[in-house]
């Protein structure tokens, strides 16, 4: 998804006509509230104005989707320069900032007195017939209406005819409820299924006060990325039917996060309370997922609350081992391995591990040394079929960035999945260390997987959950999972992605790299990381990870690049 | 020794215990119900006996058997027996538990020195007595036993009385001092220090109040003073120490007060800066003991008050045969026991004086908790200034004044 | 359904004029300053401490012995059992015997629930007195009503009434006047568990009734 609609309606739009001598310049200076801002030629000026810090309400307006301009809101005065008459002409009338684009030596006035009052008359109409019934609104408290009334309107109803009614709580689809009376018709969801989805389920039908938004007939609103029209109504017109009374918003906490349901690693927001995912907003990100997320993202949350997770770490043949024993039991097996026959060690890393721990336990075992059996599982299966929008066809986060950064196998004689099985049965292999759950489907079933394990003299199984390999590894170390540690993800694009701890892990799951650490403290190994930050800037530094050309040589992390609004902040989307 | 003296000694020996150790309790309850009463409260009244009365379906207990809140300081001695009594670890343990009982026993041994009925002649009495009640036999009994010997109400006529009150006045500074120190905590140790430096400040002007007196008396012997205190004087005017320096009095109670550490000179304990102050680190019993020592030395407080002030046991126009010093000073009058001219039997002298004593400390235990729930905190600056700055001075002049009056008039 | 849109109260708080309010008036006089102040340095009378204390003690000991004298007029009073009608030395009461009926109806006590005609509660679960509640001490649960006009309700409503501060946050955020603070004040329990009342106990609330204005010990038996 590298071309947004915002980008293909912006080419579409036909040139300025302009004087054949003149060259066409590439970007256009214009001045928002006295701020000079230059900007790309045929940017919108409310896009402007948010460069220059200046951000103009609307509703209908997204920069994901096609310009509509129906609700009126982001009215500002605009004056244009006549190169004629060499001076700014006096508006007639305010403008619409989100269909306006930008020209040279424009001036945009976006607080003049005239202006806040056309705001304020256009929030009185949009207010007309609002049920105002936000105490049982599941939008409440990130409702743009509400913001919006408290900063431009502020004035009481002067309606005293009864409110218009319109059909409430209607389902559109089994996870969108759809309130009618709520509705301000900007048109937001209809130009998602058009432009973004390309399913056209959503319509507006009806005129005049009867006009509603209805799933087009014959039509089911059921596609992969239906809870993102919530996220965009402005209003609690459609709320999502998972988030319905679970929470009001206030009391959420945002921690920036990435989807592992699928390779494109869309970046989300995990809103979180008491130590529970209440529920996964997307993130903007420009040229991984935009603005948008699929619904098996959103539901990512239950599955991670459903994992059956080790309980402590475990020791064969020792009763109420401690962590620290079994860590130095796999410190010492790593360090003889290391001095003699790297070729009996087998190491199959994790395609959700972050490339921060691929890379350390790379380095720890040998990482490209000739002989040495490296190679990346599948941990998860089932999911989404890949589309053209967002989900690709692997279901898990990191199978690039996990290679990439150190999980390959080694030159030479390097055995890759199906190597190290084969290798297994035959007794070729004395110590395996498994990352993580999922082995069975790469190794063909669980009978497989038990047959080849018992060869092994010693399982190791690094994991956030339990599977086949949990009951017959030899030694066993409960990790954290994606929603209580940091790292980062490279996606199938060779974008990265970093992921935040949101949640408290539950007591003795390690974090994965801090696990690293200790392993290579105990069997006395040479780190080439003391901590996180550092090995994040050797990854950075990596010759090998530059050489690879979908690094792209940026490997940055993302700040805080959020879709979502603050309370009671900057309104942003 | 003599078989009567001993008798009398463990006489008076119960007494002064029995007194002491009970009205500490007491006072206890008389501060509660006190304090309550003065700020319109009802006051500590919760305690109860419950009193089983049979009925018809079972026992039914009566828990209104409170008697006005007396149970509280029953309650509070059986909380403080009971409770853990936590020695923390970081302290000095022999010190620690040392401690207490130099805050109790100074305080009781002090009242040693204090008559509380005179001398008096235990075989006349007891004769009289059961003369009184029929049994003749038994009243030749007790004459022959206890003879005519005057002894006194009053567990050690010392001739040093007054210097042994100062004496253990100061052993009582070890208490807070050992205290503090022992339990190795900053703000005991700042308790310490203070309550080490306030008390010795003020026993010297509480020495220096008090010599003015000692030169009119010219005797520390505080049977002496209290016998000297029986005379009249214009016919009217008691000769009581307070008559005779009335601004000694007040300075004297003062340094008093501040030796007890309480309201309003609670400097080495302030609950507000030090949380406890030298006792912060003790709990149960020894706690109990630091707390039982302060209320006992109100009623010493008092009872030195009493007699050096206030004519101890006196009571003005009564007089027993034992009073050699009046005698001395009106030979023109028959020796004899006189209730204001008549003639009564030694008895009747004896009880009267000890009842008057105990009233008389009663007032004073009373006055010296109404101070205490009336006057705010001094801070700890204004403590020392008034000690060295104020009362000093005005002792020591007043000592020079004594001096010169009583060298110009002639003793 | 319910018409949350009219609020009478609602002040226009952008252009309206901002009238002077006077929050007593008659009580001073406008434009009048009265300033308090401690004199510098204390005066001769003063720094002798002597007068002041012995006027303290006055003060103290005359209110002991006014108290005492009423204490013992109430106590024969009491032998020939006119004990109710006596005025005693104090301004306290034996409390769990005697309780006082005269709590100011603003007074802010114990929680109740508002009803709807059908017995539903009027809550609709919005959060309001919990985000409000500076001690979060109020617990909901929201749930689909199964009428669609009503739509959200609490399915439990928890107040931890140990924790509450009583200071009405909750009955003024509430848009739906379903919270009320009510005057009953008798809020004690031997076990902290019972301290948490649940909606069906906030729902079904009987006020507790004072009799008599003043009951002294002894004219009632206690029921223990």
């Amino acid at each position: 998804m590298s071309d947004n609609a915002t980008s293909e309606s912006a080419s579409e739009k036909p040139e300025v006509a302009v004087e054949p001598t003149a060259p066409v310049p590439e970007t256009v200076t214009l001045s928002i509230d006295g701020i000079e801002v230059t900007v790309p030629k045929g940017t919108k000026v409310i896009e402007a104005a948010k460069q220059a810090g200046k951000v103009i309400p609307h509703f209908c307006y997204h920069p994901g989707l096609p310009v509509d301009g129906n609700c009126r809101m982001c009215i500002a005065d605009v004056r244009t320069w006549n190169p004629r008459a060499e001076k700014h002409m006096p508006a007639r009338r305010p403008a619409v900032t989100c269909w306006v684009d930008a020209e040279d030596n424009m001036q945009v006035f976006t607080d003049t007195p005239e202006v806040l009052k056309s705001r304020a008359t256009v929030m009185e109409f949009l207010l007309l017939n609002h049920p105002v019934d936000c105490p049982i609104c599941d939008k409440a408290g990130e409702c743009m209406l509400q913001d919006y009334y408290m900063l431009h309107d502020r004035q009481r109803s002067e309606v005293r005819d009864e409110k218009v009614h319109k059909p409430r709580l209607v389902p559109f689809g089994d996870r969108i409820l759809y309130n009618g009376e709520r509705c301000i018709l900007c048109s937001r969801c209809t130009r998602f299924t058009e432009h973004v989805t390309g399913t056209h389920e959503l319509g507006i039908v009806n005129r005049g006060d009867r006009a509603i938004v209805e799933v087009v007939e014959g039509g089911d609103f059921a596609n992969a990325y239906t809870d993102n029209v919530a996220d965009i109504c402005p209003v609690g017109a459609l709320t999502k039917t998972d988030f319905r009374f679970k929470k009001r918003v206030w009391f959420l906490k945002h921690t920036e996060s990435v989807c592992g349901g699928c390779s494109r690693t869309c970046n989300t927001v995990v809103d979180h309370d008491r130590e529970e995912i209440i529920r996964i907003m997307p993130r903007e990100r420009p040229g991984v997922n935009d603005f948008w997320i699929c619904n098996e993202g959103r539901d990512l949350y239950k599955e991670l609350a459903a994992t059956e997770r080790p309980a402590a770490a475990s020791l064969a043949g020792k009763d109420q081992a401690s962590a620290e024993d079994v860590i130095a039991w796999i410190g010492e097996g790593l360090a003889a391995h290391k001095k003699e026959g790297r070729e009996r060690l087998a190491v199959i890393g994790s395609s959700w591990m972050s490339n921060e721990e691929a890379w350390l336990l790379g380095h720890l075992v040998g990482k490209g040394v000739k002989g040495q059996h490296l190679a990346v599982k599948t941990d998860r299966v089932d999911g989404y079929p890949a589309d053209d929008v967002l989900h690709t066809d692997d279901h898990n986060p990191n199978r690039l960035g996990a290679s990439a950064s150190g999980i390959a196998p080694g030159k030479k004689d390097g055995k890759d999945l199906a190597g190290i099985l084969a290798a297994a049965q035959a007794g070729e292999i004395d110590t395996l260390i498994v990352w993580g759950p999922g082995l069975a489907h790469d190794w063909g079933g669980d009978d497989a997987v038990a047959e080849a394990l018992a060869k092994v003299a010693r399982v190791i199984q690094l994991t956030d959950a339990v599977d086949a390999v949990t009951p017959l590894a030899h030694a066993v170390i409960p990790l954290r999972n994606w929603a209580e540690r940091d790292g980062t993800w490279t996606n199938v694009d060779g974008f990265h992605s970093r992921f935040k701890k949101a949640l408290r892990p539950p007591k003795g799951a390690w974090d994965g790299f801090e696990l690293l650490l200790a392993i290579a403290d105990a069997g006395g190994l040479k780190s080439p990381a003391k901590n996180l930050r550092e090995a994040r800037k050797k990854l950075k530094q990596d010759p090998e990870l530059q050489a690879r050309e979908f690094l792209d040589g940026r490997f940055e992390f993302p700040g805080n690049q959020t879709g979502f609004r603050h309370l009671g902040g900057v309104l942003e989307t | 020794m003599e078989p009567a003296f001993v008798v009398v000694a463990l006489l008076n020996l119960g007494f002064v215990l029995g007194l002491l150790l009970n009205l500490g309790g007491l006072l206890t309850w008389v501060e509660r119900k006190q304090a309550a009463v003065m700020a319109n409260r009802i006051g500590a009244n919760r305690a109860y006996i419950p009193i089983p009365i049979p009925g018809k379906d079972g026992i039914r207990w009566y828990k209104r058997f409170t008697l006005i809140g007396l149970f509280h300081g029953i309650a509070d001695a059986i909380k403080m027996l009971t409770k853990e009594d936590f020695t923390p670890p970081f302290v000095d343990r022999f010190v620690f538990n040392l401690a207490p009982w130099f805050a109790v026993i100074p305080v009781l041994v002090t009242f040693a020195v204090v008559p509380f009925g005179g001398p008096f002649i235990p075989g006349v009495m007891l004769e009289e007595v059961l003369l009184f009640v029929g049994a003749d036999g038994l009243a030749a009994t007790a004459h022959d036993f206890f003879g005519d010997t005057t002894f006194q109400l009053q567990l050690a006529d010392l001739n040093v009385g007054l210097l042994f009150v100062f004496a253990m006045g100061g052993t009582g500074v070890f208490s807070a001092a050992l205290a503090g120190w022992s339990s190795n905590n900053k703000y005991a140790l700042m308790g310490a220090l203070r309550s080490s430096s306030q008390m010795i400040s003020y026993e010297v002007f509480m020495g220096m109040a008090i010599l003015g007196l000692l030169v009119i008396y010219g005797t520390v012997d505080m049977g002496l003073i209290a016998q000297m205190q029986g005379d009249v004087w214009f016919g009217f005017i008691p000769t009581w120490g307070v008559f005779v320096q009335p601004h000694m009095f007040v300075i004297f109670l003062v340094a008093m007060m501040a030796e007890n550490k309480r309201v309003p000179f609670d400097m080495p304990e302030a609950e507000s800066e030090l949380v406890a102050g030298y006792f912060t680190e003790y709990s149960a019993m020894k706690m109990g003991l630091f707390m039982m020592s302060e209320f006992i030395e109100i009623a010493v407080i008092a009872g030195i008050v009493t007699s050096l002030f206030f004519g101890a046991y006196h009571v003005p126009g009564v007089h027993a045969v034992t009073d050699v010093w009046y005698w001395t000073q009106h030979p023109e009058l028959v020796p004899g026991n006189l209730v204001f001219g008549a003639t009564v039997p030694h008895v009747v002298v004896v009880v009267m004086r000890v009842l008057s004593f105990l009233c008389k400390l009663a007032f004073f235990c009373w006055f010296l908790v109404l101070i205490r729930w009336t006057l705010p905190k001094f801070r700890y600056d204004q403590i020392m200034r008034l000690g060295w700055k104020i009362l000093l001075p005005i002792s020591i002049l007043n000592l020079l004044l004594t001096a010169i009056v009583l060298a110009v008039v002639g003793s | 359904m319910t018409d949350f849109g009219r609020n009478p109260g609602f002040r226009n708080l952008v252009d309206g004029p901002v009238l002077p309010e006077s929050a007593y008036p008659g009580e001073f006089t406008e434009g009048e300053i009265v300033t308090y102040y401690n004199p510098e340095k204390m005066t001769w009378v003063e720094r002798m401490y002597i007068p002041y204390v012995l006027s303290g003690l006055a003060i103290t000991a005359g209110r002991f012995f006014s108290n005492m004298a009423q204490w013992a007029v109430w106590f024969f009073a009491w032998i020939r059992g006119k004990g109710a009608e006596t005025k005693r030395g104090t301004v306290t009461i034996y409390y769990p015997e005697e309780q006082r009926p005269d709590f100011s109806p603003v007074n802010r006590g114990k929680h109740i629930l508002t009803q709807r005609p059908s017995g539903d509660p009027q809550c609709v679960a919005c959060y309001m007195c919990a985000t409000a509640c500076p001690a979060f001490c109020i617990h909901i649960v929201a749930g689909e009503h199964p009428d669609p006009q009503i739509e959200k309700y609490p399915v439990r409503f928890d107040i931890e009434i140990d924790k509450c501060i009583f200071c009405g946050y909750c009955e003024e955020a509430c848009p739906v006047d379903a919270i009320r603070l009510t005057t009953d004040v008798h809020l004690v329990d031997y076990k902290r568990q019972r301290m948490v009342y649940d909606k069906d106990f906030l729902l079904t609330w009987k006020p507790t009734v004072v009799e008599d204005e003043h009951i002294y010990p002894g004219d009632r038996p206690r029921e223990d």
